[in-house]
C-alpha cells in the first residue's frame, strides 16, 4: 500500500489498515455512520469505483462535522487523475493498493502530487 | 461578449495539456479505455459509430467572429469542411482522431474555447436565451449570471463524478427561449419589486425516455444565495443520485422517487449547514464581469436609415418576407437581431460548412460587433445589427447561401444526428428531416402555417427535444426495421408540456405525407391565428388522431 499526501510524499505501508483506523464505503449515507466511526482519529473512506462521486461530497460533509485534527482518507478505486479533486473536496490523503500504483505508473501518481 | 482573464486561459490551457498527458497515457496503456472514457467524456470526446466526434463548448451560445473562424479553420484541417450545430448551443466535429485532439484543443485554446464538460457525468455547458442583453422582451439580460456559473461549474471538484449529466438553462425573459422547464436546473431571472435580482429555480425538468417539466422549487433566491443554493442542490443530488441504473439516474427521477417536499427540505438543511465562507467575494465576481456585457453606447442617430418594410422599392421583394420571418425586435432602437437558418431545403439541419462558417464571421465582424449566438433550435443569430445595415447584410447572406426565411417555420426542423453518426441512434433523423422540409416546401404550406415546431429523434435519448414540439417525432427499431412514433402538442417555452404520443409508429416513407396531413388539419380547423398548441388543446387526442393516420378524407385534399 502506498499513502499519498498533496505535499508530495509517499509513504510505504505494509497494509492499509496499519494506521489502526477504519474503513467505510465511500457511497455510505451520511445518517448510516455511526458515532464510534466519527470518534475514529483516522476515518478511511473506500470508493468502490472511480466513477462513483459520491466519496467527494461525503468527504466535504465529514471535514466540516469532525473535529480538525480527524483525518479523511480516500482508498479503492480511484486514479491520479482525481487526487487533486480529493485535495479539494477536503481529504488529507489517499492510500491505494501497489497494484493501482504500479498499473497506473509511480510517475503519474506523483505528477497529481 | 465575456474575455478569459489570465486565470480562465491558464485552467484551458492547463487542462489541454492535462488531456495530452493522457492521451499518450492511454495510447501508452498505462490508462485502460474505461479509465480513460470518463476523462475523454470530460473533454468532449465521444466514440460514435464510424469515428471519434468532439463536443465543444459555446458557453450559453455566444461566439465571436474569430472563434467562428477558428471552428472553420479546425473543420478543414482536422475534419471534413464542416460542423454541426446543437440543440444545446454547441458545435460537434464528427470525424478527428484521437492522435490530433491535444493539437486541435490546444488550436481551440487560441481562441478561449474547450471542450471541456460538454460530455461526461458532470455539471454540461450552460445554456441560455440566444437573444440574450439584446431581446426587447427581457427583463434581466442573463449573460452575466450564464458566465458565473459557467466559472463556478468548471472544474468543480466535488462535481465531476455525478451520477449522472447535469444540464442548466437560464433565461431572463418570461418568453423562455432557453427551454428550461426541460433542464435538470432552470433559472428565470427577474426583477423584484424594488429593482433588485431575484432568481426562480425550476428543477428536475428533463427529456429522454422519462420526459419531465420542471417543477417550481424555490421562489425568489437573492443573488448572494444562489452559489451556495446551487452547491446544496448538487451535494444533495450527489450523494442520492443513483449509480445502479443510469436510466433512473437523474435528478428529475430523484425528485419524483422522494417528492418535491422532501427534496426542498433536504437541500435547505445543507445549505444552512454549509460553508459560506467560500463564497464570501462571489457576488464581487459577479459584479465584475457585468462591464463584459454592458450595452455598447452607440449613436442612435447614426444608426437610423430606411427600414426594410417602410422602403416602397422594396415591396413584395424576397428581403421584406425575410425581414419579417429572420429578423427580431431590439432592445436599442435602430437595432434588430438578425436571424441566419441552419435548414436549407434539402440540408442537414444544423450543419454548417466551412466557407459558411467564415462568411457568417466576415458579416458580423463587419455588421453586428464582432459576435454570433448559436439558438437552441441549431440557428445563428447576429444580435447587432443595425436597420441601415440589413439590406446589405441580407445579400451578405444571400451569396453566403444563409438567407433561408424560415425561422421557426415548419421546415425550421430541429434533427439529431441519428443514425448516420450516432452509436445510441435506433433510427435515420436527418433523411427523414430532409424529406419532410422537402414536402413542405413543394405545397407551399409554411407561409400558411406560421410558427410551428418540428422536432425529429433518431433514439428515446431524445437530443432533438421531439417530447415538446408541436409534432414530434421519435425513431426506434422494431425489429431491424425503421419505426417513428408521432408525438402532438408539445412545447418548450414558458409553458412547457410533454406531447403525446399518438399510436402505433410509422414507417419513414410514411412520414412526410403524414406530417402534411396533420398540419391541413390544423390549419383547416384552428381558429384565426391559433397556435398548434392552443389547436391541441381545444381539439384534442382524439380530434387529431385520425389525421395522423389518414382516416380523415376531407376538403382539405386529404387523401387515406
Amino acid at each position: 500500500m502506498r499513502q499519498l499526501f498533496e505535499n508530495g510524499d509517499v509513504v510505504e505501508l505494509s497494509e492499509r489498515d496499519a494506521l489502526g483506523s477504519i474503513c467505510i464505503p465511500a457511497d455510505t449515507p451520511i445518517a448510516d455512520i455511526d458515532a464510534e466511526q466519527l470518534a475514529q482519529s483516522v476515518l478511511l473512506l473506500e470508493f468502490a469505483s472511480f466513477a462513483d462521486g459520491r466519496g467527494f461530497s461525503l468527504a466535504k460533509i465529514l471535514k466540516r462535522t469532525l473535529p480538525p485534527s480527524t483525518q479523511v482518507v480516500a482508498t479503492g478505486t480511484i486514479i491520479p487523475d482525481q487526487l487533486e479533486l480529493a485535495w479539494q473536496c477536503g481529504f488529507d490523503s489517499a492510500i491505494i493498493s501497489e497494484e493501482l500504483w504500479l498499473r497506473c505508473g509511480p510517475n503519474n501518481w506523483r505528477a497529481q502530487l | 461578449m465575456y474575455q478569459y482573464n489570465d486565470i480562465n486561459q491558464e485552467t484551458v490551457d492547463s487542462r489541454c495539456r492535462e488531456f495530452r498527458d493522457q492521451v499518450e497515457r492511454r495510447i501508452a496503456g498505462t490508462l485502460s479505455e474505461s479509465e480513460f472514457k470518463p476523462l475523454r467524456l470530460m473533454n468532449g470526446l465521444y466514440l460514435q459509430l464510424h469515428a471519434y466526434m468532439l463536443r465543444v463548448a459555446i458557453p450559453y451560445g455566444v461566439l465571436s467572429s474569430s472563434q467562428l473562424s477558428k471552428l472553420a479553420d479546425i473543420s478543414d484541417k482536422y475534419d471534413r469542411g464542416y460542423g454541426h450545430f446543437t440543440t444545446r448551443q454547441n458545435i460537434q466535429f464528427n470525424w478527428p482522431t484521437l492522435e490530433d485532439m491535444p493539437d486541435l484543443l490546444e488550436e481551440l485554446a487560441t481562441v478561449q474555447m474547450h471542450a471541456i464538460q460538454t460530455s461526461g457525468n458532470c455539471i454540461r455547458n450552460i445554456t441560455g436565451d440566444p437573444l440574450a442583453g439584446v431581446a426587447a422582451d427581457e427583463d434581466v439580460d442573463p449573460r452575466p449570471i450564464c458566465e458565473w456559473l459557467r466559472q463556478w461549474s468548471t472544474l468543480h471538484p466535488e462535481f465531476r463524478y455525478l451520477p449522472r449529466k447535469f444540464k442548466f438553462a437560464i433565461t431572463g425573459s418570461a418568453n423562455d427561449r432557453a427551454a428550461i422547464k426541460v433542464h435538470d436546473i432552470g433559472l428565470r431571472l427577474r426583477k423584484g419589486t424594488a429593482g433588485d435580482l431575484l432568481i426562480d429555480l425550476w428543477l428536475g425538468g428533463g427529456q429522454g425516455r422519462t420526459p419531465k417539466i420542471a417543477q417550481l422549487f424555490k421562489r425568489g433566491l437573492k443573488v448572494e444565495e444562489l452559489l451556495p443554493y446551487l452547491e446544496a442542490t448538487l451535494r444533495v443530488y450527489n450523494m442520492h443520485g443513483r449509480r445502479d441504473n443510469k436510466y433512473k439516474a437523474r435528478i428529475k427521477i430523484l425528485l419524483s422517487e422522494i417528492g418535491l417536499e422532501s427534496l426542498q427540505a433536504q437541500v435547505q438543511e445543507e445549505y444552512e449547514a454549509l460553508d459560506k465562507g467560500p463564497f464570501a467575494n462571489s457576488v464581487a465576481e459577479l459584479k465584475a464581469l457585468y462591464s463584459h456585457f454592458a450595452l455598447p453606447l452607440i449613436d442612435i442617430v447614426q444608426q437610423s436609415g430606411p427600414t426594410i418594410l417602410g422602403n416602397e422599392k422594396l415591396a413584395g421583394h424576397e428581403v421584406q418576407r425575410w425581414y419579417k420571418q429572420n429578423t427580431r425586435d431590439h432592445k436599442l432602437a435602430g437595432f434588430r437581431s438578425v436571424m441566419i437558418s441552419l435548414k436549407p431545403a434539402g440540408g442537414i439541419p444544423g450543419d454548417a460548412t466551412s466557407a459558411q462558417m467564415r462568411a457568417l464571421a466576415s458579416i458580423a465582424k463587419q455588421y453586428s460587433r464582432d459576435e454570433l449566438r448559436v439558438t437552441h433550435r441549431q440557428n445563428i443569430v447576429m444580435p447587432w445589427v443595425a436597420e441601415k445595415d440589413l439590406l446589405k447584410v441580407w445579400q451578405a447572406l444571400v451569396d453566403g447561401d444563409l438567407a433561408e426565411s424560415n425561422i421557426d417555420l415548419p421546415s425550421d426542423i430541429i434533427a439529431c444526428p441519428g443514425m448516420d453518426y450516432c452509436a445510441l441512434a435506433t433510427a435515420r433523423s436527418i433523411p427523414v428531416a430532409q424529406d419532410i422540409s422537402k414536402k413542405l416546401r413543394e405545397t407551399e404550406l409554411q407561409t400558411d402555417i406560421g410558427k410551428l415546431a418540428i422536432n425529429i429523434s433518431g433514439c428515446i435519448n431524445a437530443c432533438a427535444h421531439h417530447h415538446v414540439a408541436d409534432i414530434g417525432i421519435l425513431g426506434l427499431d422494431r425489429a431491424g426495421v425503421e419505426n417513428y412514433q408521432i408525438t402532438l402538442g408539445g412545447r418548450s417555452d414558458e409553458n412547457a408540456r410533454v406531447g403525446e404520443r399518438m399510436g402505433p409508429g410509422l414507417s419513414a416513407d410514411e412520414l412526410p405525407a403524414t406530417i402534411e396531413r396533420v398540419i391541413k388539419f390544423y390549419i383547416k380547423e384552428r381558429h384565426d391565428d391559433e397556435s398548434f398548441s392552443l389547436a391541441y388543446d381545444r381539439i384534442g387526442k382524439a380530434g387529431f388522431k385520425p389525421a395522423v393516420y389518414g382516416e380523415v378524407n376531407d376538403d382539405a385534399g386529404v387523401t387515406a
